[in-house]
């Protein structure tokens, strides 16, 4: 659950099945991603989280989280496999596109 | 030491740093030479919103044409464990901080921290109990 909380809430920019090759393609694409440390970024990330620390302040748990983020049966999340999860999440989540 | 003894004896000339919600933030000068000062107090704990903060006045330094050094002083009893945190993803908050200060640095701020108060000192008297173990251990081997 904490890994899918993560993707929602753009913390994890991945999520996939829980085995190796999984995890190692997952890798490769991370790996090939053009990180940035410049202040135009930074500035980005900040805003990123203080936007975040504001939409879910009051949240009591995940399922809060979810439901403010407009996923479908919020409380459905933890149980669902990979790819449900995925095409129920994937235009709902937060992103860290442009912020690092 | 008090934070304010360490801040007198750091900056005998005065000093502009302020503490709020066991934040630091200010200036201070040591030998002509201006030093941006920031930190956490109080054997506080650091959340979501202090890394927050903290990553703010470090994008604010950074703002600054200057490359005056930044001195970051802990009094912290390490992250904040609360569900909050753990909901607002503590880890990137935390990760961000790092980042901000890793950019002062490459922009030519000379990063200092300086660990001080009561964390600080209980840390120092394990380390000193680590050692006569170690030691015992190390005779015990030799007497064999």
């Amino acid at each position: 659950m904490g890994g899918k909380h993560r993707y929602l809430i753009g913390g994890a920019d991945a999520f996939v099945d829980d085995d190796v090759p999984a995890f190692r393609d997952a890798a490769f694409l991370a790996l090939a991603g053009k990180g940035r440390l410049d202040i135009d970024i930074l500035e980005a990330e900040q805003q990123r989280l203080e936007r975040r620390l504001h939409r879910f302040d009051k949240a009591h748990d995940a399922v809060d989280i979810w439901k403010e983020l407009g996923v479908s049966k919020p409380a459905e999340i933890p149980g669902l496999a990979t790819n449900d999860f995925l095409s129920r999440s994937t235009d709902k989540r937060e992103t860290a596109n442009d912020a690092r | 030491m008090t934070l304010a003894d360490i801040l007198a004896s750091l900056f005998p000339a005065g000093h502009e740093v302020a503490i709020a919600d066991n934040l630091i933030a200010g200036c201070g000068t040591i030998d002509n030479t201006p030093v941006h000062v920031i930190g956490i107090a109080g054997e506080s704990p650091l959340g979501c919103d202090g890394a927050f903060i903290l990553a703010g006045r470090v994008l604010d330094i950074v703002r600054h044409d200057d490359t005056a050094p930044i001195l970051v002083l802990i009094d912290s009893s390490s992250q904040r464990m609360s569900r909050r945190d753990e909901l607002l993803g503590l880890s990137e908050y935390l990760a961000h901080l790092a980042k901000t200060l890793l950019l002062a640095e490459a922009q030519g701020h000379r990063t200092i921290g300086l660990l001080y108060g009561g964390r600080c000192r209980r840390s120092l008297h394990r380390y000193s109990s680590c050692d006569r173990h170690a030691r015992s251990a190390s005779e015990a081997r030799t007497r064999q």
